[in-house]
């Protein structure tokens, strides 16, 4: 079952958003509602019963456009299965619905949940997800699977069991390797023809030029990929050396604030990232052009759990907003933000330029001047008041070998995965 | 095609760009001369360390003394005078350095100040910087015996280097002789610590062997701005220090700032750079323990062979210091102080070398998953930490006995280790510009990290921390099946720390006016 990216943004009443920000807060620090037994009466959304939503995400956006101090509710999720049953499952799951949904303008009464939140949808230009086709009881049985066999490892009786199997192993992978090698050239084939057809769709609705350039400027620095670098090659396409060796960073900026009372960023594990940034309106059709590629090179030529070799991204999302006058961006990562900061300026430097000289502040030398581009997106990053992610203590690479190794024992996967088959229709959700 | 053509233009730089530090070619010896030399030179020629923790009680008292003491400050200056006689090695060293209380304390304008990093001023106990090194429970600062919150503020840091024991005491005894003569000048608390001729750290392994090789000193390597401030690092950027603005020195001690972004300031930072201190007690008897228990829940007799081997395994070096990954089944004294090799083509899934182990997730190479090599490198490059460790306390036991490890009867020493309740361990001092970027995310993205390079519950088996109790255990990848040990109990503590921030000499001269 195909996972999918829902954002909804919705206007939160005047005067209502300091009472709002209080309610997501505290639920936000208490996501899994293991704290406090006390809060689970709370209002909170019961994200963690859930067997179809992998990330959830609340936080409050300014609203420049409706006037100084006024705010709007971002609820994004990924989830599997249809859009209506997953709509359906949140607000069953919500408690006290009209403390967050009430705050928001449009919002009357969990009957009409549907048309509130389709009202308030906003569809997202890019879309990654790195496992676009694990729905949530497969991934969860992959890490359970794993995590068993880890344990294993540590029996001193573990090795006396393999010996007992490692020529029926070995065939296998020989016969994995070999169908992987036949399958492999069709695979690029198709994908790339596929891929082709698309940008030919693309240039038609966006422009020729527009996805000319948007596509020279993505893959300025992309040559590992042997296509690109072959592209690169013909048309000379490099970006520019940096105009000057000095950053432009700011020698004391100021403290990246998450506010008191939200909660912390993970220091390890699984982090996220919320940005909103301003787009400059010459840039804007361009800018239509760099997302619709992204998209499709996510979705037509990344393999599972990588998108162009990054493997710490979960999910990630831009949307223009506003009419084309803001970018948001929302994703789910792993490690720590420092470090996917660092890996995105050296493995898509020339995707960040792509996406981000449309940008007033972007800095003058580009993401290369990585100090200057960490300030820049410390500015408009926003703080999210929720975070909740269905396998919170595995990366990507982790889900990627569970996934694998689940491969090779999907037998037990299925039987573990039985009886918790992915399920958001509304009669299976606890009264 | 015409490139771009709708891109916004790069906005223009400011006109008259000065010409930037060429740090492709070496340091020029006016450079060299306003560096400080430990920054540049591990001093391997001079074993014997005294690091004296200093706190000013009065401003004008520290200055005084500062005055007196810089030109005693040992510099980077190239110790070859001509080309055709050898090289003049210094019977002694002698370098300071500074917190951001001791910054203050000297003087510094709030406004320099707020230029320095927050993690520098916030200190290495702030709650960010533990959360980040995961200093908790036992190595929680709240119970270090040196910085923290709960031990007398850290000033200064005055770091000796003799080449034996009696002149480090004799030399040691001079300077607090003399401090005596500066009331308010106070010795908190004085480490010695002895790098001995074998190299062997306190669990018996050759230690300090990988050490980045600074391009604008070598000619090759890391590029400078990565350890001094002010010269382009591996992000093709010079380094940013912390800046004064001009009408705070009116006798112009400091060079005016080149970066066009920050016109009439005065570069503080210039030649200066960051140092950790961290005091790393080592638990040898627990450590030799668990490899024993290990021997014995797996072949069911405590094996020396098998805990040397399971010890190297952790570490990524034989006691010896030759590397797993180009030495995988036996120790080889030959390869005792390699540095030189990678591991994407010969050991790319830790049959010899396992990605948890010690040395592999300090310095990653060229295999930082899942990037290629070529950017591995790269990556890694923007993260290295220079290492000045000295170890301290008498070895539990004779380390020589690792020297041969097929010894089975001469390894029997190495079983049913007693702790003794002595002191023992590390003094480590790491360099470089960026405490954030470099030591700090080495520890929390790397060592710390149970995930790290795909890994799961592997957090690094020497400094790591300890999640929940049970869990933390080492894989070590094996041709057959892979074996993972118990869950790792934690064999170092943290017993103290500090950030500082070691200036050159020119602002040495600024703090000491």
């Amino acid at each position: 079952m195909p996972t999918n990216g829902l954002i909804v943004i919705a206007p939160v009443r005047a005067g209502m958003e300091t009472a709002l920000c209080q309610t997501l807060n505290s639920f936000g620090n208490d996501v899994q509602g293991t704290h406090a037994p006390g809060t689970v009466a709370q209002p909170r959304i019961d994200f963690v019963s859930s067997r179809s939503i992998h990330f959830a995400r609340l936080a409050l956006l300014d609203d420049p456009d409706r006037g100084p101090g006024r705010q709007r509710l971002l609820f994004t999720t990924d989830y599997d299965g249809s859009e209506a049953d997953h709509v359906q499952e949140v607000i069953a799951r919500t408690k006290h619905p009209e403390a967050i949904w009430g705050c928001c303008e449009g919002y009357e009464g969990p009957a009409s949940f549907s048309q509130f939140i389709r009202a308030h949808t906003v569809p997202p230009d890019t879309y990654y997800i790195a496992f676009r086709g694990d729905d949530l009881p497969r991934l969860r049985a992959g890490i359970e699977l794993n995590d068993f066999f880890q344990r294993w490892l540590a029996d001193p009786r573990a090795e006396r069991v393999f010996n007992l199997l490692p020529d029926i192993l070995r065939v296998g992978a020989g016969l994995r390797t070999f169908a992987h090698a036949v399958w492999l050239p069709f695979d690029v084939l198709l994908r790339a023809l596929l891929a082709g057809m698309e940008v030919i769709g693309l240039m038609t609705r966006l422009g020729l030029r527009n996805v000319l350039d948007a596509a020279m400027a993505i893959n300025a620095t992309l040559n590992r990929v042997w296509w690109v670098r072959l592209l690169n090659f013909i048309f000379n396409n490099q970006p520019p050396p940096p105009p000057s060796p000095y950053s432009q960073a700011c020698p004391n900026p100021p403290p990246y604030p998450i506010p008191a009372g939200y909660p912390p960023e993970d220091a390890i594990l699984q982090n996220q990232l919320t940005l909103v940034t301003d787009v400059k309106p010459e840039c804007l059709a361009r800018l239509r052009a760099v997302l619709a590629l992204i998209d499709l090179y996510g979705r037509r030529l990344s393999t599972t759990g990588s998108l162009v070799g990054i493997s710490t991204i979960h999910t990630v999302r831009w949307a223009i907003l506003d009419g084309g006058k803001r970018m948001l961006l929302v994703s789910n990562y792993d490690g720590t933000w420092e470090n996917y900061i660092d890996e995105f300026a050296e493995m898509i430097l020339s995707g960040l330029n792509a996406l981000w000289t449309t940008a007033p502040d972007f800095p003058a030398a580009g993401a290369q001047d990585v100090a200057a581009l960490k300030q820049f997106l410390r500015k408009h990053q926003v703080a999210a008041n929720v975070f909740y992610s269905a396998c919170p203590a595995t990366s990507v690479l982790n889900l990627k070998a569970d996934l694998e190794f689940a491969f090779w024992f999907g037998w037990i996967v299925r039987r573990l995965a039985n009886g918790q088959k992915p399920d958001a229709s509304p009669a299976s959700f606890p009264s | 095609m015409a490139k771009n053509q709708t891109l916004p233009r790069r906005r223009s730089h400011p006109e008259m760009m000065p010409s930037p530090p060429a740090s492709s070619q070496l340091l020029p010896p006016e450079a060299r001369a306003d560096i400080q030399g430990f920054i540049t030179s591990g001093f391997g020629h001079l074993p014997c360390t005294a690091c004296l923790f200093l706190r000013f009680d009065e401003r004008f008292t520290a200055k005084k003394w500062l005055a007196l003491l810089r030109p005693a400050v040992t510099t980077a200056t190239s110790w070859r005078v001509r080309s055709d006689v050898p090289k003049h090695k210094p019977s002694q060293a002698l370098n300071v350095a500074f917190t951001a209380d001791g910054l203050r304390m000297l003087g510094l304008p709030a406004g320099c100040v707020e230029t320095f990093p927050p993690e520098f001023l916030n200190g290495i106990a702030s709650p960010e910087s533990s959360r980040n090194l995961d200093d908790v429970g036992d190595s929680a600062p709240a119970r270090w015996e040196l910085g923290g919150p709960n031990n007398e503020a850290i000033h200064a840091l005055l770091i000796l280097h003799t080449t034996t024991e009696p002149a480090l005491a004799t030399e040691r005894e001079r300077i607090e002789t003399n401090l005596t003569g500066f009331p308010g000048i106070n010795v908190i608390s004085t480490q010695i610590g002895i790098r001995p001729s074998t190299g062997k750290e306190p669990f018996g392994f050759h230690d300090g062997i990988a050490q980045p090789e600074i391009k604008g000193i070598k000619g090759t390597g890391v590029e400078t701005g990565e350890f001094i401030l002010g010269y382009k690092n591996e992000y093709g950027f010079n380094s940013l220090g912390p800046v004064l603005q001009s009408a705070d020195d009116p006798l112009k001690l400091l060079p005016d700032s080149s970066n066009p972004y920050l016109k009439g300031q005065r570069d503080f930072g210039l030649n200066g750079t960051f140092v950790v201190y961290r005091k790393l007690e080592q638990d040898v008897a627990g450590f030799w323990q668990f490899m024993q228990s290990e021997a014995q829940r797996r072949l069911g007799q405590p094996d020396p062979l098998f805990m040397v081997r399971l010890a190297a395994k952790m570490i990524g070096r034989w006691p010896s210091g030759a590397p797993l990954t180009l030495s995988p089944d036996c120790d080889d004294h030959a390869l005792r102080e390699s540095d030189d090799f990678l591991y994407a083509q010969i050991d790319p899934v830790g049959h010899g070398c396992p990605f948890g182990a010690h040395i592999r997730r300090s310095n990653p190479r060229d295999q930082l998953l899942p990037a290629a090599p070529p950017e591995s490198l790269h990556m890694t490059a923007r993260h290295r930490i220079l290492r000045r460790g000295k170890p301290y306390g008498k070895p539990l036991f004779d380390l020589s006995v690792l020297d041969c490890t097929t010894d089975v009867q001469g390894l029997r020493a190495i079983l049913d280790l007693k702790p003794d309740q002595q002191p023992r361990g590390i003094h480590f001092l790491g360099l470089n510009a960026s405490l954030k970027s470099q030591f700090e995310f080495v520890q929390q993205v790397w060592a710390n990290n149970p995930h790290f390079n795909g890994l799961t519950d592997n957090p690094d088996p020497l400094t790591g921390a300890r999640g929940e109790p049970g869990t933390g255990s080492m894989l070590v990848p094996c041709t057959g099946l892979d074996q993972r040990t118990a869950p790792l109990p934690r064999f170092v503590t943290v017993r103290g720390g500090a950030y500082l921030f070691m200036p050159s000499l020119r602002a040495l001269t600024w703090l000491a006016t």
